[in-house]
């Protein structure tokens, strides 16, 4: 941990960190590009066929259910980790050790009790898990 | 304890509701069934102990206190006899709104997640090492021999100081913990040692920077962009040191104290090591060490019942814990539970910095413990005692175990 702190430590320094943040979530962004995203409005039931292997990494990218997704409130969350450590899947940390949902925040098939697991956990009550 | 001879007694508690004491003896033995007959009677009690002190009995009205820093200041944290003027300051824990996000997150990188993974090596060494030391005995007092020195070896490496003065760390902690409460000059004198101890170690790195989290201190810029002053580097020392040491020799204590007196749980951890992370949760919930406090700078009302200024606050997180309106079977522990949005670590802007660090000091405890020694009991011939006050954790734990073959 040493070297993860003088590293950290120089980006203090560095006035350039809050930009380097900034592009950083950006990059998260342009990864996850809008045409992963399932189309809206589908009746319920519709795609099921589909949605059942999604979830698997196919070529690197993410296939989403479009069914779930999380979102985590940067007002509320105060880096207790839980959701990272229950749903590592659909949660990551910042430099800070708090949350915020990977991607678009869209939940992979199978995955739907992880997103609901990782919510009731949560003790700030910072999660929301909405359906499309 | 031998601590009695030089600690003014308080009155023993006749009336729990409006008497509270959060030293005495009961309390310190067994806390639970006292937390019942509080919440029953109101969300906040009150006594005139403590020159004044109001306790939120229930999860909802600590987490009311602890999300308001408009009424409730963070600038005392330990409920003690007596409230002098405050002369040292332990950011960001001591630390009130605009102050406390600046210095909180100065500490928060080198405990994230992540970094815990580089240091859970070094903790399984010193938990074999330390199981090395006595499993051919066949008993041992693990609170002496086990809990105590996993945290204090850990946050020693962290810091950059010699794990061998764990023992003068300790009677720091005690003093200041324990012993401070009733008694003002053991108190100071011990912030003293505690601030001369870490003013040499400052002065080395001055000359020669260290790769450790002294020297990050100290070369870290507050918020105007300026190195931090001696006094923030200082205090935010005292606080790791403090902080880190008691309150996890307790939770893993506390955890290993039930699995010693609940075989169904042990078995089934030795069995379904996957459950883990949820039982070191429930313990955690269950068991929670730490009772933080806030003074009341403001009148306010809180669950409905008013709040006056000149009183402190016991914010008892693990009394919120026990709390039947927050968990079903809050006085079970279910080491399967599922749900769980327990308060061991705070709730709002002073979430525990070394969450994650006390995580794995007890995961990787309790692992390496059941791997060594998956069958083991109190020890009838012994027993087994707790620490008073803030922390609350077994300081004498007897267990009898199968000798090592």
């Amino acid at each position: 941990m040493g070297e993860a702190n003088v590293i950290y430590y120089n980006l203090l320094r560095d006035k350039s960190f809050d930009a380097g943040l900034t592009t950083k979530k950006q990059r998260r962004q342009e990864t996850e590009a809008p045409e992963d995203e399932p189309p809206r409005g589908r009746t319920p039931g519709a795609g099921m066929a589909g949605d059942l292997d999604a979830g698997e990494f196919q070529g690197g990218a993410r296939v989403m259910s479009g069914k779930l997704k999380v979102h985590v409130n940067q007002d509320k969350c105060q880096g207790h980790a839980r959701c990272k450590s229950l749903a590592p899947d659909l949660f990551d940390l910042d430099e800070y050790g708090n949350a915020h949902e990977i991607g678009d925040g869209s939940v992979p098939a199978g995955l739907e009790d992880k997103a609901y697991l990782a919510q009731s956990n949560c003790p700030e009550i910072a999660i929301e898990v909405t359906e499309e | 304890m031998s601590d009695s001879a030089i600690m003014p007694e308080h009155p023993p508690v006749l009336d729990w509701v409006h008497d509270f004491d959060h030293t005495d003896p009961r309390w310190t033995e067994d806390p639970f069934p006292i937390w019942e007959v509080l919440r029953s009677a109101s969300p906040v009690v009150h006594t005139k102990r403590f020159l004044g002190c109001y306790m939120p009995t229930t999860y909802e009205a600590v987490k009311e206190i602890a999300y308001d820093t408009e009424h409730f200041s963070s600038r005392r944290v330990i409920v003690r006899d007596a409230r002098p003027e405050i002369t040292s300051r332990a950011p960001p824990i001591t630390s009130d709104p605009p102050e406390h996000k600046p210095a909180k997150q100065l500490l928060l990188p080198p405990f994230t997640p992540d970094g815990m993974q580089k240091l859970e090596p070094r903790v399984r060494a010193i938990c074999n090492e330390l199981i090395d030391s006595f499993i051919a005995d066949g008993k041992c007092d693990a609170a002496a021999r086990y809990t105590k020195h996993v945290p204090v070896r850990a946050i020693a490496h962290m810091l950059g100081i010699p794990e061998k003065d764990g023992d003068l760390f300790i009677k720091w902690i005690h003093e200041i913990l324990e012993l401070g409460i009733k008694d003002d000059q053991i108190l100071m004198q011990a912030v003293r040692e505690m601030t001369g101890y870490f003013a040499g170690h400052v002065e080395q790195r001055r000359k020669q920077p260290t790769d450790d989290l002294i020297s990050a201190l100290m070369q870290a810029k507050g918020k105007d962009g300026q190195p931090l002053d001696d006094e923030h580097v200082l205090g935010s020392l005292r606080l790791l040191l403090v902080a880190g040491i008691d309150t996890t020799w307790s939770a893993i204590g506390s955890a290993l104290w039930h699995l010693a007196k609940t075989p169904a749980d042990r078995e089934r951890l030795v069995r379904e090591p996957e459950l883990m992370p949820t039982a070191i949760e429930e313990l955690l919930r269950a068991y929670s060490p730490v009772t933080m406090a806030r003074e009341v700078m403001k009148e306010t009302v809180i669950s409905g019942c008013p709040v006056k200024p000149g009183n402190m606050v016991l914010l008892s997180f693990p009394a919120a814990n026990r709390d039947p309106a927050m968990f079903t079977d809050a006085d079970k522990v279910q080491i399967d539970r599922k749900e769980n949005r327990h308060a061991a670590f705070g709730l709002g802007i002073h979430r525990c910095v070394g969450s994650n660090l006390a995580r794995m000091e007890m995961t990787v405890a309790l692992e390496e413990w059941l791997k060594r020694i998956p069958d083991f009991s109190l020890d009838p011939a012994g027993k087994v005692s707790w620490s008073e006050g803030t922390v609350r954790g077994p300081r004498q734990l007897p267990f009898l175990f199968k000798k090592a073959a």
